[in-house]
């Protein structure tokens, strides 16, 4: 439930309880107002009739005067009784059984003494009830809708800028490198909001960077003792004649090799997370692939596998240096983890990319396939990076990557979605 | 053979003089940018080794600075693995080959010889080993003036062992050579062998000797 159906909810539920209440009281009120007021009158009647008993001269008396009923009996005892009570009676005029209100009280008229009964009509309790009933539902009634009303404005105006702040923290990403930030709506506990939001995820966005940017160069301070060491067995194997000791230096090589791999593909992450590769364009993905199979040709006439391609032009916007290492990446490791004189194909059409190889069975499960540095065979010089790099490309670029297994068929799927410029 | 390596780590300058050195070459280094365009511009190299990221300066500011005095030499830009704007830049402004850290040095040398074979002898130049000729132009190998026929791989191979020849060359810097930086995700390099294989075979069918040495486990040496 929304907060502001809430608080108008628990609102309206006490409204409903002080009109009721309200309306309650009003009604005794009311009625006992009118009934005082009838009684005032009706006393005052009795006065006029003490005060002029001549007009009363014929017996029995039975009259109306002034709309007022009066009865008059006469009787042997007087007292200082006197009642009011609420009757009915018959009306001739309005052809049904109205109310009354009955004043009976003891008097002497002359020289007699009568029991006389003024009975004037009186307001009926239903009437009030209604009266009073209806006002309350119509009150009641035009609170909901001025509520509803409000809150709906509220809802619009008022609250907007606490949307707008959700949407900001539902869509940042440190990686667009932009801290929330909203103007500022004139109402104190938004605008604190938004100042708090600001500062951490601005916070939040400083460590990001210095975290990468840590990364980044860390990853370039490698790079030269690296390249010292490559250069530097290079220049050994020149020197040494012993095949035991050759071996040793060709280890260091190939483990220096493989660090400098690692490196490699860790700096590659950080740039492409850092969104260094902004530079968007349309790239011709048959173009690439074909280009990249000529490239490998060497590799794969070498230990004879057959690559099968149907590539169909395909152009999609995209960094040209990342896509060419997903491409890279993806068919490198359909040849890596072929079996021998195996097949891979590579399908390129309506927009999707299939990339199937023949291959040992998964020892893992693919959800981990591109998990950073998982990798399916631990002693081999694979950084486990490589599919790591692929995803993250992919979700650079909005792109939907999927893998399947059926049997020896490895499958990767890249879907380029559709091209918009 | 004249080259200048224009290049701030020391010892990676050392090992490329060391290297090329081995070969004949006389090796000058520049450890800084000044020296750099002071050096470049007085004297006369058959090829220049550029780092773009220099104390002082930037390596396409020598390149440029060459490019102005018109200089002959052949520059091959070297540069960290990651600046690729560096690399078109580089070869925009004149440079005319580009090689990433860390790079082997073999390949450095192949790089450098092709380059000025390229640029002294507007390419016309056979390189001549032993009994076997071959021409880069039409990428055609005669052994004892008898052709042979190698694919693509076969020819790069004799060609790279040809300029690194008498040295051991390993496997990965050949795969490399081969298909470029796609052999860093390689496991082995089973597929060189095979080249290799077919090329000695069809080397020694033309009545060639046979030069090149396997080092097992390392690569190969060609050697007469």
């Amino acid at each position: 439930m929304k907060l502001i159906q809430h608080t108008g909810r628990q609102f309206l539920l006490y409204s409903i309880a002080v009109l009721l209440a309200g309306s309650l009281g009003l009604y005794f009120t009311m009625k006992h107002l009118i009934r005082e007021e009838l009684d005032d009158s009706l006393h005052y009647v009795r006065t006029s009739i003490e005060k002029n008993p001549e007009i009363f001269h014929e017996e029995p008396f039975g009259q109306e005067l002034l709309g007022d009923l009066i009865f008059l009996r006469p009787i042997s005892h007087s007292s200082t009784k006197e009642t009011f009570t609420d009757t009915s009676f018959y009306s001739t005029i309005e052809g049904e059984i109205e109310p009354f209100r009955k004043y009976t009280f003891h008097t002497t008229l002359g020289k007699k003494v009568y029991e006389v009964a003024i009975c004037r009509k009186r307001i009926e309790n239903k009437d009030i009830l209604i009266n009073i009933g209806g006002w309350t539902f119509g009150i009641l009634f035009v609170l909901i809708l001025i509520l509803n009303m409000v809150n709906r404005r509220v809802a619009k105006y008022t609250w907007s800028p606490f949307y707008r702040a959700l949407q900001s923290i539902k869509t940042f990403s440190l990686g667009t490198h932009k801290a929330h930030s909203q103007p500022l709506s004139g109402i104190d506990e938004f605008d604190d909001l938004n100042r708090e939001l600001h500062q951490m995820t601005g916070k939040m966005l400083q460590d990001y960077v210095a975290l990468k940017q840590f990364t980044e160069n860390a990853s370039h301070e490698i790079q030269t003792p690296l390249a010292v060491m490559q250069t530097k067995t290079e220049l050994l194997y020149q020197s040494i004649d012993d095949q035991q000791q050759l071996q040793h230096v060709d280890d260091i090589r190939a483990a220096a090799s493989k660090l400098a791999g690692i490196n490699h593909s860790l700096l590659l992450l950080a740039r492409i997370e850092n969104r260094q590769f902004a530079e968007i364009k349309s790239v011709q993905v048959d173009v690439i692939l074909k280009s990249k199979v000529d490239t490998l040709k060497p590799l794969t006439e070498g230990i004879q596998i057959e690559i099968l391609h149907e590539l169909h032009h395909t152009e999609v916007l995209a960094n040209p240096y990342l896509l060419e290492s997903l491409l890279s990446n993806l068919l490198m490791n359909a040849i890596r983890h072929n079996l021998s004189n195996g097949i891979v194909e590579i399908v390129l059409a309506d927009r999707v990319l299939l990339i199937r190889n023949t291959g040992r069975p998964l020892t893992k499960t693919p959800e981990l396939l591109f998990k950073r540095f998982s990798k399916d065979d631990e002693s081999g010089t694979s950084t486990g990076l490589g599919l790591a790099i692929v995803q993250e490309i992919c979700v650079q670029h909005g792109w939907r990557i999927s893998y399947r297994n059926e049997g020896k068929w490895h499958e990767v799927r890249v879907a380029f979605g559709p091209f918009a410029i | 053979m004249k080259i200048l390596i224009i290049e701030d780590e020391d010892t990676l300058a050392q090992s490329i003089r060391l290297y090329l050195e081995q070969d004949g070459c006389i090796c000058e280094v520049a450890e800084k940018f000044a020296d750099g365009i002071t050096k470049s511009g007085l004297y006369d190299y058959d090829c220049v080794l550029v780092d773009i990221t220099l104390p002082g300066g930037t390596g396409l500011d020598v390149i440029r600075e060459m490019k102005r005095c018109q200089s002959k030499a052949g520059i091959i830009v070297i540069s960290a693995k990651n600046s690729l704007d560096d690399k078109i830049t580089g070869l925009e402004i004149g440079a005319d080959d580009y090689l990433t850290k860390p790079f082997h040095l073999s390949e450095l040398n192949a790089r450098i010889k092709a380059l000025v074979r390229r640029n002294q002898h507007q390419g016309d130049a056979v390189i001549v080993f032993g009994e076997i000729t071959i021409n880069p132009i039409s990428r055609s190998v005669k052994v004892f003036d008898v052709e042979i026929f190698l694919t693509r791989s076969e020819y790069d191979l004799l060609v790279y062992l040809i300029a690194n020849k008498n040295r051991i060359v390993s496997h990965e810097s050949l795969a490399e050579h081969l298909i470029g930086e796609e052999a860093d995700h390689l496991d082995d390099f089973k597929f060189v062998y095979s080249h290799i294989k077919n090329l000695r075979k069809k080397i020694v069918d033309a009545g060639g000797a046979d030069h090149i040495k396997a080092i097992y486990g390392i690569g190969y040496k060609l050697s007469a």
